[in-house]
């Protein structure tokens, strides 16, 4: 009789505990099934397995989740999983885990995306959401963002499907756009340093500010045997510049085939005064990924992060982290009251840490911290402790 | 086994493992010159014959310290140097100083008190100078118009560049820093993080550490050991001499005082120990005693 009642026990468990799923969630009049289904649905949605994501009767996490989000997502999506820890830029959101801000879990549109379109890129990318271009590239004005990007990783930080060219050849036929452009233009060069790729209020997309060469149709200005080679060719017409390079920090670079210049600046056309290829915040950031993850890691960050050149200089400067003056002088450009009433600074008033003149930066760290003001210790006593050892 | 005995267990073996990267020690600190001024802004560091030599280029001088780090003298010769970047003695015991106001070497004959500019060109390009060193009658120089590595001699008077070793890896980003060697030339590469090899018989080997390095600015290869310094994270890292090379530890932190780093620029190994030069802080230290 006990043996009988142990194996109609066990039968029970096996049966009861598969089949709570199918039956309970939806059967048991709590969760309605309508609210599960559409176009598309989540894998174990459609087979109704819920128990691959949620516990029916208690858990550590929201929802009743079995694991946190992207850990539980990632139990199944490991393909995925494995190229973000190889990838060289991640969406953000992705890296964050957040997979939610994109997706919904049970059941929508194509991808099980929240919204169609690029409504759901613009909630976050608001700039790009009204841009009031006079002539648009039609993937952008058919809100066909993933056209031209990936949605999770990619090589380049703007997460484009292919580098350059290649990119704009799957729909522009290579032969003709090249021989298009005349006789200087070649396959591999990139596209994007002269035409803007969401729109412009130039015919054929060219960005707003032009090179006086380029304007002018002067191409052997630059384009000729008889041109300097690397950055002389430049320093031939901005003669000034070369002073900028002359300084203790500078960003003078390797140069190729091609004058480093156009490592930064467009030769053609930009939509950047300075003809820069795009704007400092992501122009720097491609080789000074530490500012990025001091960003990341920081909880206080100065508001102008990311206007690199409102405070650092571009070609060379004097000062340590290549500054447009003393830490001090710059500053006090827009923090004026400081400037008259702070805690002595200047060239007389040293540091007794390390004797070094005392600046703004020795207390302040604008690039990110972890404390208010972008202090470098806690305000409430471990930065003033620091050299106020009496307190 | 009660908590109490865990804890010193856990703190026991921690220190044991501590003790093990943390058997460096800081022998001086160089921060002031002979007249009582901070150093500001030292960029480069060396040692010859017995001295310390630092190039302390906030204030346009180049200052010697005997091996306590005591300063003995300071010297701006004929006052050319504005931006000097990196200094080394070369033949005949002249000073040789990357000075960047006239993106030239400056041969400095301290006992005449003659100075001779060194424009570098080849193959009609100009040359863009940041750091040298001498050795066996060859000047090496890491030049940035190319990212490579110069490698010239002294004909009579005269310097002529020889040969420039840029990596036939493509894209390539530029050298940061070099180590001559006597198994040839290391190199550290900006952005990407890669250490180049160029062995004495020309081969060339790519190596990249496989840790989360962020901005590591400067190297250094002795016994077995490369040391890259970190100029984010304020740490240097010790990988085994290997390809892939293997993380063993990193030491040193983030700070202000003597023993730690702000914003570090440049790793030399010396007989005295390793020099380690602290831009930020305004400080050139010795360590020694590390595994």
């Amino acid at each position: 009789m006990r043996g009988l009642l142990a194996i109609w026990g066990v039968l029970f468990l096996f049966l009861g505990g598969a089949a709570w799923a199918s039956t309970s969630c939806f059967n048991g009049g709590c969760h309605k099934p309508s609210a599960f289904r559409g176009p598309v649905e989540h894998g174990p949605v459609k087979g109704e397995r819920c128990e691959e994501c949620h516990y029916p009767h208690v858990s550590r996490y929201p929802h009743l989740l079995k694991a946190q989000v992207p850990a539980l997502c990632f139990k199944c999506h490991t393909s995925l999983q494995k190229s973000l820890r190889s990838a060289s830029w991640v969406h953000l959101p992705v890296k964050r885990g957040a997979c939610g801000r994109c997706h919904r879990p049970h059941a929508g549109g194509k991808g099980l995306l929240l919204s169609r379109g690029a409504g759901l890129c613009f909630n976050c990318h608001e700039g790009l959401k009204k841009p009031g271009y006079k002539f648009s590239h039609a993937p952008f004005r058919q809100g066909r963002c993933l056209a031209c990007h990936r949605p999770h990783l990619g090589q380049t930080r703007d997460l484009l499907r292919d580098q350059g060219s290649r990119l704009c050849f799957r729909c522009h036929a290579a032969e003709q756009t090249v021989k298009a452009h005349g006789k200087y233009a070649r396959q591999e060069m990139d596209c994007l340093t002269c035409h803007n790729p969401h729109g412009s209020n130039r015919p054929h997309l060219v960005r707003a500010f032009l090179h006086e060469p380029y304007r002018e149709k002067a191409c052997k200005e630059c384009h000729s045997g008889k041109a300097p080679r690397g950055p002389e060719m430049c320093f031939a017409c901005h003669r000034e510049r070369r002073k900028d390079f002359l300084k203790v920090h500078t960003h003078y670079l390797r140069s190729d085939d091609r004058p480093f210049c156009v490592d930064c600046h467009s030769p053609h056309a930009s939509d950047d005064r300075r003809l820069l290829l795009a704007s400092p915040d992501w122009l720097c950031i491609r080789c000074h990924r530490e500012a990025l993850v001091q960003k990341r890691q920081s909880l206080y960050v100065h508001p102008a992060w990311g206007k690199c050149m409102d405070c650092h200089e571009g070609h060379g400067s004097s000062f340590g982290g290549m500054l447009k003056g003393d830490a001090n002088a710059v500053c006090v450009r827009c923090h004026k009251t400081q400037g008259k009433f702070t805690h002595p600074i200047g060239e007389k008033v040293k540091d007794p840490r390390n004797g070094q003149s005392l600046t703004c930066v020795t207390c302040h760290d604008p690039m990110g911290t972890q404390f208010k003001y972008e202090l470098r210790l806690s305000g409430e006593a471990s930065l003033c402790l620091e050299c106020h050892k009496g307190y | 086994m009660s908590r109490v005995s865990q804890g010193i267990l856990i703190l026991l073996v921690a220190l044991c493992l501590s003790g093990k990267a943390w058997g460096w020690k800081r022998l001086l600190s160089m921060e002031v010159g002979p007249d009582g001024s901070h150093l500001l802004y030292p960029m480069s560091a060396t040692w010859e014959k017995g001295r310390f030599y630092v190039v302390d280029t906030g204030n346009h001088r180049l200052i010697s310290y005997d091996a306590q780090g005591k300063p003995l003298k300071a010297v701006n010769p004929g006052g050319r140097l504005v931006a000097p970047l990196d200094l080394d003695f070369g033949p005949r015991g002249r000073l040789w100083v990357v000075e960047r106001s006239e993106n030239a070497l400056l041969e400095i004959d301290l006992a005449s008190r003659s100075i001779r500019p060194h424009r570098l060109r080849y193959r009609g390009r100009e040359l863009f100078p940041e750091r040298l060193v001498w050795r066996q009658g060859w000047l090496y120089v890491l030049d940035r118009e190319t990212g490579g590595v110069v490698m010239a001699r002294l004909e009579g008077e005269k310097l002529v560049v020889k040969k420039i070793w840029v990596p036939k890896v493509r894209p390539f980003t530029g050298f940061l820093d070099f180590k001559v060697r006597d198994d040839g030339i290391w190199a550290l590469e900006k952005t990407t993080h890669r250490i180049f090899h160029l062995s004495s018989q020309g081969k060339e080997e790519v190596w990249k550490p496989a840790v989360g390095l962020v901005y590591p600015v400067s190297l250094e290869v002795s016994g077995g050991r490369i040391y890259i310094l970190d100029r984010y994270l304020r740490k240097i890292f010790v990988f085994t001499l290997q390809n892939p090379p293997q993380l063993l530890y990193s030491f040193m932190e983030k700070g202000w005082r003597r023993g730690q780093l702000y914003l570090p620029r440049e790793l030399e190994l010396t007989p005295e120990g390793l020099l380690v030069v602290d831009e930020g802080n305004g400080r050139v230290e010795v360590w020694a005693g590390g595994s």
